[in-house]
């Protein structure tokens, strides 16, 4: 029934932001980390988008870096399609990571400037082995850059020749090539014009459909995630505060954060609905407040919320993580 | 067909060439053109020093002690044979200084070239691995920085004597020089990549290259290394007429290259005796032309930064 | 008329590049009133920028204004020397930046930078100076300001560096704030904080505000009026309410329908096909017509004028031939 591509249980992350060992004991000071990821368990099925959303801060890109193997975990589980990824040696890892793929946030940074574009698509192909000779390469090469909208001619040229736009269809080519599943989207349009950010979330759909992908979608932008999105899971501070689905989310948001951050979002619609700016700012992450994390800006907080760390509560629609919520 | 598409890849490059903003700002600048120029002129003069050169100042048949300590030819005592005149040794000084910035150039560019790839492949491996190689290599860098040219030449010049004796020297010179000066000058390319490297490090082309699992060497040489060059050819170039004075240094302190085969250092150096006996032509001449290297060099190592640099754009 | 606070003329900004001359702002021409919040919005290398610095006279060579006029309460500023128009700068229009860090020197506490300002416009003491600064900075919102005055910039969050911007651009009493992006280096729950004290600010002290963004939402939030450029050309200007929901210029059309919003039904995002022309090659016509599903050849021979309709002024041909495109 729910076909799970990508499981993720109890999923933490802790830099160390200490300072240099000699600094630290002539200072006299304890080591520092910082939870960037805290416990975070989900799952993203097979064909649909889940979107994480949340802040500066709340370790979204964090844990994206972590289920694509960029970054180590520090405690948890990372299950692909039925496979423990720690498990695996590493011919087992050579072939799974042709399975998933990630587009990145900044399409000026993300191809390498001293490259010709279809070098750059080429270079998963050969990586993997792909396509067994250069013809066949070239041709997948075009292939991909039409996939994308791009016309074949422009493999020959360089990545500064292009628009922001065109370089994040050149991004997406490049992830496409290896014939991924799972794409992981680490806020692929928030460096684009609004009107080129509508081009290439619509391409992204395109392509979901033509080829059945998978996405795990990364963004602070509650509108694009409602547009992308199946389910969203929303972070708040290294922890997940909650999942639902898409239009249930928006329909009747349940953690407080939530619904602070659907009224702060701008109305474009003219409704007249009215935009309530959210109260304080995301603490340091360094040293977040007890208890509840999010309970110093919460309008519903009470004396548990401070000392005690809510729970997980999963219901037909969705899970939160607040006392509050759960009672209500 | 295939000679077409290459020919059009040729034509392609020049063209690029032609277009480029380094192309554009070096056409804007005289004083870049007429420093290219001086240094073009240099280094073909001193490539080409066995045709052009009026007399071969090694061959010692045709060394006369008769026409030793000659002034330059416009002057009264001067032999029109001898353009700018003949050192102690009846060597011409315009072959001398020909063969002499040969040698000069040589050492410059091998010592260069060896302190560049010594520096580049630390630097590389430094920024990109980070951690515990990165602090070794960089402390080794920080012990290296505390040390001059001079005292390494003189050290390692002093082992290499000691182990081959006195017979092999001029043999040895050429490439203790080259090791001590790349030796000296190694950690500016190592920091420079290093910190570079810390940078393109986190660009997103290089994750998405360890995203498919290329290998961490491969990640270097084909996606870091050509994004980290550009500073490099400017410490290059600026480094090359540090070289070339280092050298001169070290030969004027009789560390370096042995009077036989004069670079420009020994002859400032032997012509210096001279000097106030009035023989000025001896140094001068060969120290005009070193001036007008590093000069000139200089001037293209800082347009090339001013180029690259793309705030100054 | 006469509550006219700044006339922009057929403003022109030029650029001397060595592949010839761009023309960054072109023939660009609003008026703001006093007390009143323009939008200015556009794509990146639309020309927001450069018009507001255009205005307050910070276009650097190789840019220059080549045309055009720029009024300030009646007087003509374009013109004038570099030291008095930093006179003006200083009295009469305050800034606001994308980056809060680079605006204020991290070298001096947040109260040094207030007081100086303060003073160098104001014949009063020391510590009427600082009273005032903390005044400001309470006003802005931020908590325990007469305790948190004598910090430095890096121990404000980006929220708070912003509020004390805000209060740094205000010192003067200005008549003109100009906001550059504001709010685009911020997080999302703190943009809307940012945006509610801008315009609750400005209009407490009366200042007039040219907002430059990128992102309607906050034009959406703040602004009164709304000018849309595209290619460094006026697109559309008008009340933001008439712009947002009933837009005239086809390129105002598509890039409201390529916003996706939390109530809209159906699948697909109107896009707009290509991209914004690069200002060297700038097509003859209009600078939307290749993009513009219903240009005619009228449209690709000339630039179309800036014709009244309704409420806004548009510059398409479409519009001026029938009135309205349907």
């Amino acid at each position: 029934m729910k076909d799970v591509l990508v499981n993720v249980e109890n999923l933490t992350r802790i830099f160390d932001v200490s300072k240099p060992w000699l600094n630290r004991v002539i200072e006299r000071e304890e080591k520092k980390t910082l939870r960037a990821v805290n416990d975070v368990s989900l799952e993203i099925r097979r064909g649909e988008t889940f979107a994480l959303v949340g802040e500066s801060g709340s370790g979204k890109s964090t844990i994206a870096k972590m289920i694509v193997g960029l970054l180590g975990l520090s405690q948890g589980k990372i299950d692909f399609d039925g496979i423990d990824l720690s498990q695996l040696d590493g011919a087992e890892m050579r072939a799974l990571r042709q399975r998933y793929q990630m587009i990145f946030q900044d399409p000026f940074a993300s191809l390498n400037p001293r490259w010709r574009v279809n070098k750059i698509i080429a270079e998963p192909l050969r990586q993997f082995d792909m396509e067994s000779s250069e013809s066949d390469r070239n041709r997948r090469v075009e292939e991909l850059l039409e996939l994308v909208g791009m016309s074949a001619k422009d493999g020959v040229k360089f990545p500064h020749e292009f628009s922001g736009g065109q370089r994040q269809r050149i991004a997406i080519a490049r992830a496409l090539s290896s014939n991924p599943e799972f794409i992981v989207c680490d806020e692929p349009t928030s460096a684009l014009d609004v009107s080129v950010q509508a081009q290439i979330l619509n391409l992204m759909r395109d392509l979901q459909d033509e080829l059945g992908l998978t996405y795990l979608f990364i963004s602070h932008d509650l509108s694009v995630v409602r547009h992308m999105a199946n389910r969203i899971g929303v972070l708040y501070l290294g922890r997940l505060v909650e999942v639902a689905d898409g239009k249930e989310l928006f329909r009747n948001p349940r953690h407080p954060y939530t619904k602070m951050l659907l009224n702060a979002i701008p109305d474009l619609d003219m409704t007249g609905r009215k935009v309530a700016p959210p109260d304080g700012e995301i603490p340091n992450p360094i040293n977040p407040p007890s208890g509840c994390t999010f309970h110093p800006r919460c309008p519903i907080a009470t004396e548990q919320c401070k000392r005690e760390i809510p729970t997980i509560r999963n219901s037909d629609s969705g899970s939160v993580v607040c006392f509050e919520a759960v009672r209500a | 067909m295939s000679m077409n598409k290459e020919t059009d890849e040729k034509m392609s490059v020049i063209a690029r060439v032609l277009d480029s903003d380094i192309w554009y700002s070096f056409t804007r600048s005289k004083v870049t053109m007429v420093a290219a120029l001086v240094t073009f002129l240099i280094f073909a003069s001193a490539l080409f020093a066995p045709i052009i050169s009026p007399h071969d100042p090694f061959d010692l048949a045709s060394l006369s002690l008769m026409d030793s300590l000659l002034p330059p030819a416009w002057n009264a005592e001067g032999d029109p044979n001898y353009l700018l005149g003949t050192d102690d040794q009846g060597r011409d000084v315009l072959s001398t200084i020909l063969y002499g910035s040969r040698i000069s150039l040589a050492v410059g560019l091998v010592s260069v070239a060896f302190a560049a790839v010594l520096g580049i492949t630390l630097g590389l491996v430094a920024g990109y691995m980070g951690g515990r190689v990165d602090a070794i290599i960089m402390r080794v860098a920080d012990v290296q920085l505390s040390f001059p040219a001079i005292l390494i030449a003189l050290l390692i010049d002093g082992t290499v004597n000691a182990l081959v004796g006195g017979m092999d020297r001029e043999r040895s010179a050429f490439t203790v020089l080259v090791i001590s000066i790349g030796l000296s000058f190694w950690v500016q390319y190592a920091r420079t990549v290093r910190s570079s490297t810390l940078v393109e490090r986190n660009k997103e082309y290089v994750q998405a290259a360890r995203l498919i699992g290329l290998h961490p060497f491969l990640i270097m040489l084909r996606h870091v290394l050509p994004n980290v060059m550009g500073p490099v050819l400017v410490i290059a170039t600026i480094n090359l007429a540090l070289a070339v004075i280092t050298e001169a240094t070290l030969s004027f302190l009789g560390v370096g290259i042995p009077g036989t085969q004069p670079s420009l250092g020994t002859m400032i150096r032997t012509g210096n005796d001279f000097l106030f006996s009035g023989e000025w032509w001896i140094t001068f001449f060969p120290g005009a032309m070193l001036a007008a290297l590093v000069l000139a060099v200089n001037l293209l190592g800082d347009w090339l930064r001013d180029a690259l640099n793309p705030k100054l754009r | 008329m006469s509550d006219t606070l700044l006339g922009v003329k057929d403003l022109v900004v030029e650029f001397s590049t060595r592949r010839g001359i761009l023309t960054a702002v072109d023939k660009v021409s609003f008026d703001l009133e006093r007390g009143e919040v323009l939008g200015l919005v556009g794509e990146s290398g639309a020309g927001k920028s450069i018009t507001g610095s255009a205005i307050v006279g910070l276009i650097d060579p190789p840019g220059r204004i080549a045309a055009g006029t720029v009024h300030l309460a009646g007087q003509r500023i374009d013109n004038l020397p570099t030291e008095k128009m930093r006179h003006i700068r200083g009295d009469k229009i305050g800034m606001v930046f994308q980056d809060p860090l680079s605006s204020l020197n991290p070298l001096y506490s947040v109260a040094e930078q207030l007081v100086e300002t303060i003073l160098t416009h104001k014949d009063i003491s020391k510590k009427q100076a600082r009273d005032r600064a903390i005044e400001l900075l309470d006003e802005v919102g931020i908590p325990a300001a007469d305790l948190r005055i004598d910090d430095y910039p890096h121990q404000f969050s980006g929220g708070m560096r912003q509020r004390v911007v805000i209060a740094l651009a205000l010192c003067a009493d200005p008549e003109l704030i100009i906001a550059d992006e504001p709010t685009t280096a911020l997080d999302v729950s703190v943009q809307s904080q940012i945006v509610s004290v801008l315009k609750r600010m400005c209009s407490e002290h009366g200042a007039s505000v040219i907002l430059i963004t990128h992102d309607m939402g906050v034009i959406a939030e703040a602004a009164d009026r709304v000018a849309v450029l595209y290619s460094g050309r006026m697109a559309e200007i008008g009340p933001v309410r008439d712009v947002i929901k009933h837009p005239q210029h086809p390129y105002t059309k598509g890039l409201m329908g390529s916003i996706p919003t939390i109530t809209q039904k159906g699948d697909r995002l109107t896009q707009i096909p290509g991209s914004m022309p690069r200002l060297t090659d700038r097509p003859p016509g209009c600078a939307f017509a290749p993009r513009c599903e219903m240009a005619t050849s009228a449209c690709h021979q000339s630039h179309p004028s800036e014709e009244n309709v309704g409420t806004a002024r548009v510059a398409c041909h479409l519009i001026t031939k029938m009135g309205a495109v349907a």
